[in-house]
């Protein structure tokens, strides 16, 4: 072998071996993908828009996310709502067309089931927090515990929404044996063959996790789109509202309402008599177009009566333009109840269009979530039922006087159950043509004395009636379909 | 880019060895000069030399280092002459040449600047013969070598074969030698060229034309597969290779892929909407990617675009298509969809020192623009005369149509329509109304669309290559220039440069550098928001006056009552002016391509050789599109962010900048780099069992990035912006703006003014090849191969999964029993294998992949992740197994030759989004989902029909078949009736279904009716089942091909090329509109609908209903337009090119001081044979969806062939 021959052969020797050595070489993290490992990047996990919409959402390669459908359902399955056929047809969604009629299988075997899926893809994200966060790095313990608590508050209350969709309403002495929906507790892709729990074992699994992170949860509101101790202590507080356990309610209610002065960011009431006066900047009413309603009503996140965010987002227009509140719910407004300028009977762009009702025009989306006025009428229907007539009139009053002139703010009922009814009364006013008012349906359908459901919904020429199993929706044939041994709803 | 440096650095090392060859002919080769200084000798002839007991190797290098001469000689000859001492002072050449062959037994002679030293005194070997043996004086053998260019070849060595005397070819490539009687055969060698034995037989003069041989082996009889040239008749894989002469003077496209179109079998090009462009054999992905791998001098691309911008078709050798597991599957993962094989031009070493050869061609094309009465609409009277038949002011009142709604926020009316209210509100009188009907419908925009919105299309490119080379250095350089004019008014600029560099250091040592330099520009015409499309424009929306006064054009974007309050509630004007926006735009835009690539070649022992390769690429682009404040665009968006003022008095409310314009910029760069180290060892000598072995590793990255900036409140002067409150106006946002962004109740402006993305490779693989053929007749190939990256968030363990193949060929016509002189060759080949796809980075493994997402919103709070994708170890390789058999054939001396191939493909674990219980967190997951299979025979037969002196005519046809189905698929919910209409991937029917429903007429109402699978009536969408759209065939051709004839007589040759498609179905264009206003042209079948009872009876197309919730809750209208009915053949063929060459004859070449010179003229798309007989043509049309496209007229060619002397 010639001299040349031997240097070139030492040196293709050298690059094959330096080349060989490639650990290094693969080991790169693409920009803009990760995977979690510090306490910030799971802190940025609640940081996502899609978390606090009732949106069913794809996420795509990419950061891109389409979406599937929203889930409102509830909005549809109201009794304070009417529409007609024509309006009615015009809604993209079959689904919530049955939801309307209150039919047995809202759900075609072909539906994306959003109202389903919108909760359960919210929990993925709660659920990797909980299994990682407290292995993850460069984070204080306290932080940690923060997050893994916020993770399971907000796990904890999209059980209560999904359950009360899809699981039996409760009813403590069938509880254990009435049916709910599976609990995840683990992201996992691969899982399968879900399993309902019972009602009991859900509300019990609710309350665990919500009485468990209150602790380790920051004191104030610093965040409407973030968990914090008030916000944990409102949702407890929601579920033993709609367990029927008022005492117990309240307690939690109470403690939210204490911890809500003195944070970051005001919680407080909007004075309509105000806002509801004057056009913008300084109001949200133009006298001109009244079929705009508060058409400069602060986008919810940034409105001052929220304490944490659990949107129902109507995704548009259309859908109001096919609902109309029930004569006799608007019956229920004094003229100088500023909320009835909410609603108009012509269309919202240009108020031109009649219509056969009174439809809300804006604000069109709304807060099942922590806020303010309903913590006022919660805990002032636990008073109330705890015959505290004056502490219930107080909470009532401070609502009202900002919804009305102060003048007719004024609670003037007397007896214990007429103030029960005229809360209730004050629950229509304040959340008419919500979707608020299905969990009120599911609170009271059991309540002897104060069941105020209105069972019939005229459409047309026809009359769909309410029955009571129709207050828990089937379980959609998509989820069915993967599940075959999950046991359906009557 | 370390390992380049290091090939680099390790070259220098080289060039300091002094000694290179083993048979060494010429001193003083240049490693690293550039071509263009090769000629470049150093002028001094004055010689200085102090040498003590030196060899004569080094006299002579240093002769020519410092005088440029270079030498002639025989190793052997100066091994004799053992060492010098010489002492030399400021000597001429001549004289220092006298000293330094003083006592030496060599001779020299001088001619040029080249001196070839020879033995001196022949006779002395006279003298040394055996005095008793009568000699026999076989008169010396004299005769003349040259090239097969008629170059003459210096240096050639001439030996007898038994008695071993030699000669050496002189300056003039004589040669002279006298043999004896013993010796019967004269061998003639070369480096580089083919070692020749010629039988003596008596012969005095003889003649001899080395052909060069190259490192590569001949053209017909090798494939390229990027790693490894080998012999055809070696390999069992199916491939199959174009040579520049048959694309080269196509100019339908500077991409060379679009040129291949019908020259090739596998490739279906396809030119219709919504089709994958470029498919081999079908397609073997659902949603990875389905276009082939494009390989460059051995190197992928880095995509498609940058080939084009990079690699000019005139510089390319030839192209080899992969189409089967053994060809492809060295290419491993990458490889399911087929690979194209690139291979650049390279120069042609050359024994003596030569000329530059330079060659110019180039060509002008003109296009045209698009024939606008393709798309059958209505000129302005029949639009208005449709516009008056439908006017319905009860469905669409004018206090709605001109007043915002949530889903119209800014309403329009038509010039017709207004008109007609005026009428219907007793504005004007119907004597008023019929002069305005008739002004409007006198009026026809189509000219000014031409001349203002279009210019005709042309593509003109010229490009100068040159060539050269010496024995160890060639050299292959082009500059290219290319103009696309395209007719929607954007223009391009090419301008390539191109290098491609050979050093052959020795017999055993050999590098190669290309590179490649692109630069791109682009101008674009801006006409920004102009509603609609040409196509759509209503006929009688005039640009301009007569008198070339560009006309506002305001009503096609606000009415104008709703304009006037939006302008004074916002002080802005919102006047709209078509032919004005372009000047106040600008915009710039221009991308920088370059490309290195360098190839090492070492042999290291007998049959072993080591090859390097290493490429670099990058591409820049930079654009940047402004628009100022006076553009359309930018006043319209501040509109949606005032606030009207409240009182008469106050000022409206601005929250974007009153002044400047929207500014945005964008960078994209990428770069990738590939280097790759392999041995190949081959036995090519042993002629029964013969080995090829080849085994390597590879590193390649690729990298690209993205950067966007928009700025608004931009001054272009100071390249200055004004500050807007991001934070505010992208979550709270403007409440009471002056006009409502569509269904919103607060405007919120999109805020995101940059925009970055970043994505980088790596891959890290193995591979080995090997080849064994026993006596020429039996082959076997096996290959292997493992791709390694740093695919992210998957499991590298799970990444090990070789890709393989193995493959047997038999040579029937080497076998003694097949003894016909009909069959050239025969070769049965078959091969099965394994190739596939792997997830994208990102998209799966057992983490959860998070991306960063910041909103307004969460200000403040950290920043925002969200899930991309889920954690999924159970994920693996999409997997494509290939079996392929075929027959390669050739007859009658290559009379006629060609190949079939038959494939089955079946892929499987298919990649994709699968659906997945919703209950677990995600409804989609990306994942296996199913699997597909293809299947297909190729053919292509070449024959030399004629064959004469003057006249010749070759004809090439290929013709490809594919068939696809869908095996199983994973869907996201059930199956609906809507999804088979819009041509889903759907389980046992192609992978391009078309459906249609059964239309069977109109009722006597005008409303469509189709047959359901069950035979009853529908009428109503929501009667429809899963059963009733029925299958009618795929989009997607079955039958697909080419036939070139190439005829030629004396300087004349005519050259055409035809395409088909066929097999394939699409629907037909048909009326579509039915119902709501008439905003836009519409072709002019509506006219023919049911208008009266009876009308059913005439035509199919349904009645036209105002309303359109009476029309869709009536009526299905789908029945008819997606009607099994209105579903047509595809099938077409076209006459793509003619070319007509005319070759000038020698004489007036050679007075135009050039070799050659032809000039060819070329028509394309001038035939077209379809089944449809609606007048489509099928590659300007979609398929699913019934649409005609812009449709490009025939164009015209005229080119330009020229090489200098």
């Amino acid at each position: 072998m010639k001299k040349s021959t031997i240097k070139s052969f030492a040196f293709v020797l050298y690059f094959v071996i330096s080349i060989s050595s490639c650990d290094t070489f693969l080991d790169v993290t693409p920009k803009g993908l990760d995977v979690l490992k510090t306490t910030e990047q799971y802190n940025g996990i609640f940081n996502n828009a899609n978390l606090f919409s009732y949106l069913n959402v794809r996420n795509q390669p990419g950061g891109i996310s389409s979406l599937l459908g929203s889930a409102e359902m509830p909005l549809f399955m109201g009794d304070d709502i009417f529409s007609s056929a024509g309006f009615l047809n015009a809604i993209p969604t079959i689904a919530w067309q049955n939801g309307f009629k209150w039919s047995a299988d809202p759900y075609l075997p072909t539906d994306e089931s959003n109202e389903w899926g919108a909760f359960y893809n919210q929990l993925y994200n709660y659920n990797i927090v909980v299994s990682g966060v407290m292995a993850s790095e460069a984070g204080t313990l306290e932080r940690k515990k923060e997050l893994l608590a916020e993770a399971r508050a907000c796990r904890a209350f999209n059980h209560f929404l999904v359950a009360n969709l899809f699981g039996q309403p409760y009813d403590e002495n069938t509880a254990a044996t009435d049916l709910s929906v599976p609990i995840v507790v683990n992201a996992d892709v691969n899982a399968s063959d879900f399993k309902r729990a019972s009602v009991k074992e859900m509300y019990d699994f609710i309350i665990k996790e919500l009485t468990e992170a209150i602790p380790d949860l920051q004191a104030k509101v610093y965040s409407r789109v973030r968990m914090s101790r008030p916000a944990a202590q409102y949702m407890l507080g929601m579920v033993y509202f709609q367990m029927r356990n008022y005492p117990t309610a309240l307690k939690s209610l109470n403690e939210c309402r204490a911890g809500l002065s003195g944070g970051a960011i005001p919680v407080q009431l909007y004075n309509y008599n105000t806002t509801m006066t004057s056009a913008a900047p300084t109001g949200w009413f133009t006298a001109s177009q009244p079929w705009r309603g508060a058409s400069g009503y602060p986008l919810l996140y940034n409105s001052d009566e929220n304490i944490f965010l659990r949107q129902l987002s109507v995704s548009s227009t259309v859908n109001r333009n096919c609902l109309f509140l029930k004569p006799n719910i608007l019956a229920l407004f004094a003229t100088t109840d500023h909320r009835r300028k909410l609603f108009f009977d012509k269309n919202a762009a240009n108020g031109t269009i009649a219509l056969p009702g009174f439809m809300r025009n804006s604000p069109t989306s709304v807060n099942l979530g922590p806020n303010l006025p309903n913590l006022m009428l919660m805990t002032a229907e636990c008073k109330a039922r705890g015959n505290d007539l004056t502490g219930a009139k107080t909470d009532l009053e401070e609502l009202r006087k900002n919804r009305m002139p102060v003048a007719n703010a004024t609670v003037t009922v007397t007896t214990q159950d007429d103030l029960i009814r005229f809360i209730l009364d004050e629950r229509h006013r304040e959340y008419a043509s919500t979707g608020m008012r299905w969990f009120d349906m599911r609170r009271l359908v059991k309540d002897a004395k104060f069941n105020n459901l209105d069972r019939t919904k005229k459409f047309d020429s026809e009359t769909f009636t309410l029955t009571d199993s129709r207050l828990t929706l089937k379980i959609p044939p998509q989820i069915l379909q993967y599940n075959p041994n999950m046991v359906d709803n009557p | 880019m370390m390992l380049l440096s290091t090939i680099h650095s390790c070259f220098k090392k080289w060039e300091s060895f002094s000694r290179i060859s083993k048979t060494g002919k010429v001193l003083g080769i240049s490693l690293f000069i550039t071509c263009l200084n090769l000629n470049a000798y150093s002028s001094a002839q004055i010689v200085t030399l102090d040498s003590k007991e030196v060899t004569l190797q080094k006299v002579f290098k240093e002769i020519y280092r410092q005088t440029g001469y270079q030498f002639f000689y025989e190793d052997a000859l100066l091994d004799k002459a053992g060492k010098v001492n010489l002492s030399v002072k400021d000597k001429t050449i001549e004289e220092t040449l006298s000293l330094v062959f003083n006592n030496l037994p060599l001779s020299y002679s001088i001619k040029n600047k080249t001196i070839v030293v020879s033995p001196i005194k022949k006779a002395v070997s006279y003298e040394k013969k055996d005095e008793n043996k009568e000699p026999i004086l076989a008169n010396p053998i004299k005769g003349k070598i040259t090239n097969a260019a008629g170059e003459s070849m210096v240096g050639v060595n001439v030996l007898t074969s038994s008695s071993q005397k030699g000669a050496i070819s002189d300056i003039n490539g004589n040669y002279s030698l006298e043999v004896e009687a013993e010796d019967k055969v004269l061998i003639f060698s070369y480096i580089g060229y083919v070692t020749r034995s010629v039988n003596i037989d008596g012969q005095t003069n003889m003649d001899i034309i080395l052909l060069e041989e190259p490192f590569v082996l001949q053209e017909v009889s090798i494939v390229a597969t990027g790693y490894q040239r080998l012999s055809k008749e070696r390999s069992a894989g199916s491939f199959s290779m174009i040579k520049n002469d048959d694309f080269n003077v196509k100019s339908n496209s500077m991409s060379v892929i679009d040129r291949l179109e019908g020259l090739v079998p596998g490739l279906s090009v396809n030119y219709g909407r919504n089709s994958e462009k470029f498919l081999i054999r079908g397609l073997t992905s659902v949603n990875a990617s389905k276009s082939p791998l494009i390989v460059v001098d051995g190197v992928p691309i880095f995509d498609g675009s940058t080939m084009t911008s990079l690699v000019n078709p005139d510089d390319i050798e030839s192209v080899t298509l992969l189409r089967d597991a053994t060809a492809a599957s060295i290419w491993g993962a990458a490889a399911a969809n087929g690979v194209i094989v690139i291979t650049t031009k390279k120069g042609k070493t050359s024994a003596a020192p030569q000329k530059i050869q330079v060659n110019y061609n180039g060509f002008v094309s003109y296009r045209g623009v698009p024939d606008l009465d393709y798309y059958n609409l209505m000129n302005s009277n029949q639009l208005v005369q449709a516009g008056r038949d439908i006017f319905d002011a009860t469905a669409f009142p004018w206090s709605v149509v001109t007043t915002a709604a949530s889903n119209n926020s800014t309403p329009t009316v038509m010039p017709h329509e207004q008109v007609l209210y005026d009428l219907s509100r007793k504005i004007i009188g119907a004597d008023v109304a019929q002069q305005r009907f008739d002004s409007l419908g006198g009026l026809n925009n189509r000219d000014q669309l031409r001349s203002f919105l279009q210019q005709p299309s042309k593509l003109s490119n010229h490009s100068i290559n040159f060539n050269g080379g010496s024995t160890f250095h060639s050299f292959y350089g082009s500059l290219a220039y290319t103009r696309d004019e395209n007719f929607n008014k954007n223009n391009l600029d090419r301008y390539q440069l191109n290098l491609r560099q050979d050093f052959i250091f020795s017999d055993a040592i050999r590098l190669d550098i290309t590179t490649n330099i692109a630069y791109e520009k682009n101008d674009r015409f801006l006409l920004t928001d102009f509603p609609g499309t040409v196509n759509t424009l209503l006929p009688y929306a005039m640009l301009s006056d007569n008198g070339e006064n560009p006309l506002s054009m305001a009503y096609l974007t606000r009415h104008q009552p709703f304009r006037s309050i939006s302008e004074n509630q916002s002080r802005i004007n919102l006047d709209y002016v078509p032919l004005l926006e372009p000047g106040y735009t600008k915009n710039g835009s221009s991308t920088l391509s370059t490309r290195l690539n360098g190839g090492l070649t070492v042999k290291i022992l007998k049959g072993l050789t080591y090859e390097g390769r290493a490429q670099y690429q990058r591409s820049t682009l930079d654009s940047y599109d402004y628009y100022d404040q006076n553009s359309y665009r930018v006043r319209n968006e501040r509109v949606f962010f005032t606030q009207a003022p409240t009182t008469a008095t106050s000022n409206p409310t601005y929250f974007l900048p009153v002044t400047g314009g929207h500014y945005l910029t964008n960078n994209n760069t990428q770069y990738a780099w590939t280097a790759r180290n392999q041995l190949l060892y081959e036995n090519s000598k042993n002629a029964d069992h013969q080995i090829t072995l080849l085994a390597g590793t590879e590193l390649r990255a690729d990298y690209s990035s993205r950067i966007g900036t928009f700025k608004r409140g931009f001054d272009f002067q100071t390249l200055t912006y004004s500050y807007i409150d991001e934070q505010f106006l992208g979550s709270t946002g403007v409440t009471n703006p002056v006009n409502f962004l569509p269904s919103r109740t607060i405007n919120i402006l999109n805020v995101n003014q940059h925009s970055y993305s970043e994505v980088e490779r790596r891959f890290f693989s193995l591979y080995g090849n090997s080849a064994y053929t026993y006596k020429g007749k039996y082959t076997l190939n096996a290959s292997i191969r493992m791709d390694q990256s740093n695919l992210f968030g998957s499991d590298p363990a799970a990444q090990y999964k070789p890709v393989w193949s193995v493959g047997g060929a038999w040579n029937i016509s080497k076998e003694s029993f097949f003894s016909t002189s009909t069959f050239d060759l025969l070769k049965l080949r078959a091969t099965y294998g394994l190739s596939g796809n792997a997830p994208v980075p990102g998209q799966g493994g057992p983490f959860d992949i998070i991306g960063a997402r910041n909103s307004a919103i969460f200000a403040g709070l950290g920043t925002g992740y969200v899930v991309f994708t889920p954690a999924n170890d159970l994920l693996t390789w999409e997997r494509t197994k290939t079996i392929n058999m075929g027959i390669d054939f050739s007859l009658w001396n290559q009379r006629l030759s060609g190949y079939v191939d038959v494939y089955d493909k079946l892929t499987t674990d298919l990649l994709g989004f699968v659906p997945i219980d919703p209950t677990t967190g995600f409804s989609y997951a990306y994942d296996n989902l199913g699997s597909l299979k293809n299947r297909g025979i190729e053919v292509q037969l070449n024959s030399i029909n004629i064959k004469g002196k003057d006249f010749s005519w070759r004809t090439i046809f290929t013709l490809s078949m594919n068939r696809n189905e869908i095996l199983s698929l994973k869907r996201s919910s059930a199956l609906t009736f809507s999804n088979k209409i819009s041509g889903v991937q759907i389980e046992g029917y192609s992978a391009y279904p078309l459906f249609g429903y059964n239309y069977i007429g109109l009722d006597n109402a005008g409303n469509p009716l189709a047959l359901s699978a069950t035979n009853d009536t529908l009428k109503l969408a929501n009667q429809i089942k899963i059963d009733d759209p029925t299958y009618s065939g795929t989009t997607q051709p079955l039958w697909y091909g080419g036939l070139t004839n190439q005829i030629s007589y004396k300087n004349f040759s005519l050259s055409f090329l035809v395409i088909f498609n066929l097999g394939h179905q699409m629907r037909l264009d048909v009326n579509r509109f039915y119902t709501g206003r008439l905003l836009t042209n519409q072709p002019t079948y509506f006219e023919n609908r049911w208008k009266k009872e009876g009308d059913e009876l005439t035509t199919d197309i349904p009645k036209y209903i105002a309303n359109t919730s009476t029309s869709s809750t009536q009526r299905n209208t789908n029945f008819y337009t997606q009607g099994l009915s209105n579903i047509t053949s595809a099938s077409y063929a076209k006459l793509r090119d003619l070319t007509i060459n005319y070759q000038f004859g020698k004489n007036i070449a050679n007075k135009l001081s050039m070799k050659e010179l032809s000039i060819y003229g070329q028509v394309n798309n001038i035939l077209l044979w379809t089944k449809n007989q609606n007048k489509i043509d099928p590659e300007y049309y979609d398929y699913q969806l019934g649409v005609r496209l812009d449709r490009m007229p025939a164009f015209y060619t005229f080119g330009l062939r020229a090489s200098f002397k």
